[in-house]
C-alpha cells in the first residue's frame, strides 16, 4: 500500500461533465409557507475546470453548494436533479450521501477559523477526514496529511501539524481547510467564500494555491463569492444568481464582456475598481 | 508553564491565609467570651482567668491569630506545666462541648462527607451530561421537554423537601430501602448502599437538574458552530460528528462549575446529612453552629474555604490541558 | 493648500494587557498605533487603508477621541484635543460623529428609528429650531429613506438602509467630521455603491469632512481626496489619491495594489465600448 494514496485515482477526462445540475429548487417551510430559496437552477461543471457562482447576499448561492453536498440546514427539501459523473445524489440516503462527501466533493468555507475545531490538532482533523473514506492506520493518515499540509505550502509541515487551529494565520488556516478538502482528491471542490474572510495580499495567495492545485489535480471546482473581480479570474464560467434565481450564465469572458442581463450589468458598474474601465476607455479613444 | 504554576500556588496561599485572618477575626473576636462559656453556670472569675490565660484568650489578637496560625502547621501547647495539654500539627483547638481535638472531630467525619460527594457527583454527573445530551439533540421533541421538566422541578424544590418525600415514599409508603444507619462498608455492603442511595439521589437531583440545563445549552450551541458543519462536510457520520466534535467543546466548561459544586460538598452538605442523621462534617457544621462550638465552626469553615480554594487552583490547572487556547497562551 | 479640519501629530497607542486573571500576572505591552501624523483636509476625505492588524481600527477609534492615544496630539480646528476637558469634549462630540461597520448592531433594536436618530441631539442638549421630529424627517429624506418610516425598528430595514440610518444619526447633531469606520464594508456591492454615492452628495451639499477607514482598496478610492496607507501600526505612504493609486512609492502599497483582484482590462473595454454602443453610457 503506498503512503500517498491507496486507492486508484480516477484520471478525469478533460471537458468531461463532472457535474450536472437542472432545475435544482431549494424549499424551506416558514410559518408564511414555503419559500424557494433557491429556484429552478441548471448548470453543468466539466472537469478540470472552474464554475464561478456570483450573487449578492440572499442570491442562494450558498445554498446551491449545501445542497449538492446534502448538507441543508433543518426543513430545506432539494428537488430537481444533480448528478455527478452520471449518478443522481439527490435520490440518496444520508448515508450514502456521507460516502460522497469528503472524498467525491470536498468543501471549503468562508470563515477558516470557525470551520475549525479549536480543541483538537489541525492534523488529528486531516487524519479524521482521511480515515473516515479510507481507514488504514494512524500512522500512515498522518504522513497523508503532513504530505497534503505540505502541498498548501505549510511551511515545516511535520511540525505544524501538531498544532492547533489558533496557532494559525487567517492565510495558513485556510491552507489547512484546503488541505483537509484535498487530502482525499476529490472530483469535485466547492469553495463557498474561501478568501471572503482574508486580506487582499492573502487572498491573492489563496486564489494562486488552488489555481495550481487544481492544474495538478484536475479537480472541477465550484467557487462561489459575491466578488466579481475575484470570480473574473478563477473561473471558466460563470453563474450569476440573484434573489434564488439564476439571472445569467456564460463563459467567463462573455459575463464580463458581454453581460445581457441588466442585472449582471449594474453589478459591474457598481464595482469598486482601483483602475477605472471608463478613464481607459477615455484614454485609447 | 512552571511559572504560571507556581504563581497560581501563591495566589491560593494567599487567598486562604486572608480566610483564616477573617473567620478568626469574626468568630474569636466578635463572639460572646468562650472562657465563660466553658466555664458553665458554676463559675469563678478566678476560673474564667485561668480557662482565659491557658488559651490564650488574654493576649493581643495579631499574637493570638498567630497562635492559632502556628498550631495549624506545628502544633500547639495549652497552658503550662503539668496542666500543659498538647495539641499535635494540624491542631485546630479543642471543642468547647465536648473537649475533642477539632481535627479529629473532623477526621473521624470527612468519610462519611467524602462518600456522599463521590456518590452523588457520579449520579449527577451522569443524569446532568446524560440529559442534557438528549434534550439537546431531541432539541423541541417530547425528550427535550420531558428533561426539561424535571430539570425545574429539580431546581426549584428545595433540598429537604426532596429528601423529606423521597424518605416518607421510598422508605414509610414502598418500604423499598430501609431507614438509613450508619453502617461501615465492611459490616454490611448492602445496608451501606441502600443507607447511602437517598442522600446521593436528593443530591444528585438538585445538581444534575443544573448540569443538564448548562450541558443542553452548551451543546445546542456547539451544534451550530461552524466546524460542525466541516465534519459532516468530511463525510463523518453523525453519531462520529457529535461524540468527536460536539463533546469537548461543549463539556469543558462544566469542568470549572464541577471542580466548585464538588468541592463545596466535600465540606458537608449540610441539610442532606441532617436530615438523613448522617454523621458528616455537615452535620458536625450545623450542631457546632446550633450549639455555638467556635473552634469547631473555625475548624468546618477553613477547611470549606481551603477545599474551594484549591479546587479552584486545580481546575484552572485542569483547564490549561483541556482547552488547548489556554493552554498555549499561558505557555 | 486647504486649510485641515483635523490634523494627528506623532500619535501612538500602546495597549497593555495582563497576562490573566491570576494574582501576579506578568503584563504584554503592544504598540497598536505607532507614531502616526496626518491631517484631514477641510471638505475633503482622508482615506486610511490598510490590511488586519494595521493600526487603522484603533486610529479610527483615538480620531473619534472613543480611546486616548498613548503619545501625540490631536488637533480640531486649531483647538487641541488631545485631552479635552468636559465642554470641549462635548462640543468635539458635536462636530464629529461615527458611522460603524455593521449597521444593525450599532442600532438598538427596540427604539425606533426616530428615537435613534434624536438620540444624539439628547446627549448634547440641542433642541432643533424646527423641532426633533421634523429634523428626523428632515435627515430621513436627506439620507435617501422615506420620512414616514420614522417610527419603525431597525430590523424593518435592510442592510444598507440601516447603514443610512447610521448616517442620518450622525448627521443629526450638524458635525464637521464624520469618521466612517468601515462603513460599507458589511454592504452589497450594489448597496455599497449607493452609500457610497450618498456619502460624496453629503458633502458636496454640507461640506463635511469625512475620514474613511477601509481594507477595499477599491472603494476608498470611490471616496478619498488624499489616502494614508497603513502597515503594523505605522503609516507607511499617504498622498493625493491619484498618487497612490497611479505612482505608488512604497513597497507595501504596491503590493497591496498588486493584490487587489481586477477584471481582465480587455473584457472590460470590450463592455464599456458595447455599453457605449448600446447608448447605455452617456
Amino acid at each position: 500500500m503506498s503512503i500517498t494514496s491507496p486507492r486508484t485515482i480516477s484520471i478525469p477526462v478533460p471537458g468531461a461533465t463532472l457535474l450536472e445540475v437542472e432545475h435544482l429548487t431549494v424549499t424551506f417551510p416558514t410559518s408564511a409557507g414555503p419559500v424557494e430559496v433557491v429556484q429552478d437552477a441548471s448548470f453543468r461543471v466539466e472537469a478540470g475546470d472552474t464554475l464561478g457562482i456570483v450573487g449578492e447576499s440572499g442570491s442562494g448561492k450558498s445554498m446551491t453548494s449545501l445542497a449538492i453536498m446534502g448538507l441543508l440546514p433543518r426543513g430545506g427539501t432539494a428537488t430537481g436533479s444533480i448528478r455527478l459523473n452520471g449518478h443522481e445524489l439527490l435520490a440518496r440516503s444520508d448515508r450514502e450521501m456521507r460516502r460522497v462527501r469528503g472524498d467525491k466533493v470536498a468543501m471549503v468555507f468562508q470563515d477558516p477559523l470557525s470551520s475549525l475545531n479549536p480543541y483538537y490538532t489541525v492534523g488529528r482533523q486531516i487524519e479524521e477526514a482521511y480515515r473516515a473514506h479510507n481507514g488504514g492506520s494512524r500512522k500512515n493518515a498522518r504522513n497523508v496529511t503532513i504530505e497534503a499540509l505540505e502541498r498548501v505550502r505549510i511551511a515545516d509541515a511535520s511540525r505544524r501539524v501538531d498544532h492547533y487551529p489558533h496557532q494559525f494565520s487567517g492565510g495558513m488556516r485556510q491552507r489547512i481547510m484546503i488541505a483537509m478538502a484535498l487530502c482525499l482528491e476529490p472530483d469535485l471542490l466547492i469553495a463557498d467564500e474561501p478568501t471572503t474572510a482574508l486580506d487582499v495580499t492573502v487572498q491573492a495567495q489563496i486564489l494562486e494555491l488552488l489555481a495550481e492545485l487544481q492544474r495538478e489535480t484536475g479537480t472541477g471546482m465550484i467557487f462561489i463569492t459575491h466578488d466579481l473581480a475575484v470570480v473574473s479570474q478563477v473561473a471558466d464560467d460563470v453563474l450569476v444568481m440573484k434573489d434564488g434565481r439564476q439571472v445569467e450564465r456564460g463563459t467567463a469572458e462573455q459575463i464580463f464582456s458581454r453581460p445581457q442581463a441588466q442585472y449582471t450589468r449594474a453589478l459591474l458598474a457598481a464595482l469598486p475598481r482601483i483602475d477605472d474601465p471608463f478613464d481607459r476607455l477615455k484614454g485609447t479613444s | 508553564m512552571l511559572f504560571y504554576f507556581a504563581r497560581r500556588i501563591l495566589a491560593a496561599i494567599g487567598v486562604l491565609l486572608l480566610i483564616s485572618l477573617f473567620t478568626y477575626a469574626i468568630f474569636f473576636l466578635l463572639s460572646p467570651d468562650p472562657a465563660v462559656q466553658i466555664c458553665g453556670k458554676t463559675c469563678t472569675p478566678e476560673r474564667i482567668d485561668q480557662i482565659r490565660s491557658q488559651l490564650g484568650l488574654d493576649l493581643p489578637f495579631w499574637q493570638q491569630y498567630w497562635q492559632f496560625l502556628s498550631g495549624i502547621f506545628t502544633g500547639r501547647t495549652y497552658g503550662e506545666g503539668a496542666a500543659a495539654i498538647q495539641c499535635a500539627a494540624p491542631c485546630l483547638g479543642f471543642s468547647f462541648q465536648t473537649n475533642e481535638p477539632v481535627t479529629d472531630m473532623i477526621t473521624t467525619r470527612m468519610p462519611v462527607s467524602i462518600t456522599v460527594a463521590v456518590g452523588a457527583a457520579v449520579l449527577w454527573m451522569l443524569a446532568g451530561i446524560g440529559g442534557g445530551l438528549l434534550s439537546a439533540v431531541k432539541q423541541g421533541t417530547g425528550w427535550d421537554r420531558g428533561v426539561m421538566m424535571t430539570a425545574l422541578a429539580g431546581i426549584s424544590l428545595p433540598n429537604y423537601f426532596v429528601a423529606l418525600l423521597l424518605q416518607y415514599v421510598l422508605v414509610v409508603q414502598l418500604r423499598w430501602l430501609p431507614f438509613p444507619q450508619s453502617v461501615q462498608f465492611a459490616e454490611d455492603p448492602l445496608l451501606w448502599f441502600q443507607s447511602y442511595l437517598m442522600p446521593w439521589l436528593v443530591l444528585a437531583f438538585g445538581y444534575a437538574a443544573m448540569y443538564s440545563r448548562i450541558v443542553r445549552t452548551n451543546v445546542i450551541d456547539t451544534l451550530g458552530q461552524n466546524f460542525m458543519r466541516t465534519a459532516r462536510a468530511k463525510g463523518l457520520d453523525a453519531p462520529l460528528v457529535l461524540r468527536r466534535h460536539a463533546l469537548r467543546p461543549s463539556l469543558t466548561p462544566v469542568v470549572t462549575l464541577f471542580g466548585m459544586d464538588f468541592a463545596g460538598l466535600l465540606g458537608g452538605a449540610l441539610i442532606t446529612e441532617t436530615v438523613f442523621g448522617l454523621n458528616g462534617v455537615g452535620k458536625l457544621t450545623a450542631d457546632s453552629i446550633a450549639k455555638n462550638d467556635q473552634p469547631v465552626i473555625m475548624g468546618v469553615t477553613l477547611l470549606a474555604a481551603g477545599l474551594v480554594v484549591i479546587a479552584n487552583m486545580l481546575v484552572d490547572v485542569a483547564y490549561t490541558y483541556l482547552d488547548p487556547r489556554v493552554r498555549v497562551k499561558s505557555a | 493648500m486647504t486649510e485641515s479640519i483635523l490634523s494627528a501629530k506623532h500619535v501612538s497607542k500602546v495597549f497593555v494587557t495582563r497576562g490573566d486573571g491570576a494574582v501576579f500576572a506578568g503584563t504584554t505591552r503592544f504598540t497598536a498605533v505607532d507614531d502616526v501624523s496626518f491631517e484631514v483636509p477641510r471638505g475633503k476625505t482622508l482615506g486610511i487603508v490598510g490590511e488586519s492588524g494595521s493600526g487603522k481600527s484603533t486610529t479610527a477609534r483615538i480620531v473619534a477621541k472613543l480611546i486616548d492615544p498613548t503619545e501625540g496630539t490631536l488637533e480640531f480646528e486649531g483647538d487641541d484635543v488631545t485631552k479635552p476637558s468636559g465642554r470641549a469634549l462635548a462640543a468635539f462630540r458635536s462636530n464629529v460623529q461615527v458611522v460603524f461597520q455593521d449597521p444593525f448592531s450599532s442600532l438598538n433594536p427596540r427604539h425606533t428609528v426616530e428615537k435613534i436618530i434624536s438620540a444624539p441631539l439628547d446627549y448634547q442638549g440641542i433642541t432643533p429650531k424646527q423641532g426633533k421630529r421634523a429634523l428626523v424627517r428632515e435627515l430621513l429624506e436627506r439620507v435617501g429613506l422615506n420620512a414616514d418610516h420614522a417610527q419603525r425598528y431597525p430590523g424593518q430595514f435592510s442592510g444598507g438602509q440601516a447603514q443610512r440610518i447610521g448616517i442620518a444619526r450622525a448627521l443629526a447633531v450638524s458635525p464637521k467630521l464624520v469618521i466612517c469606520d468601515e462603513a460599507v464594508s458589511a454592504l452589497d456591492v450594489s448597496v455599497q455603491a449607493r452609500v457610497i454615492n450618498l456619502l460624496n452628495e453629503l458633502q458636496a451639499e454640507l461640506g463635511l469632512s469625512y475620514v474613511f477607514i477601509a481594507h477595499d482598496l477599491a472603494v476608498v478610492r470611490q471616496i478619498a481626496d488624499t489616502v494614508a496607507v497603513m502597515s503594523k501600526g505605522r503609516i507607511v505612504e499617504q498622498g493625493d489619491r491619484d498618487a497612490i493609486f497611479g505612482h505608488p512609492q512604497h513597497e507595501y502599497t504596491k503590493t497591496l495594489l498588486a493584490a487587489v483582484p481586477q477584471i481582465n482590462p480587455e473584457w472590460e473595454l470590450e463592455r464599456v465600448r458595447m455599453l457605449a454602443a448600446e447608448g447605455a453610457v452617456e
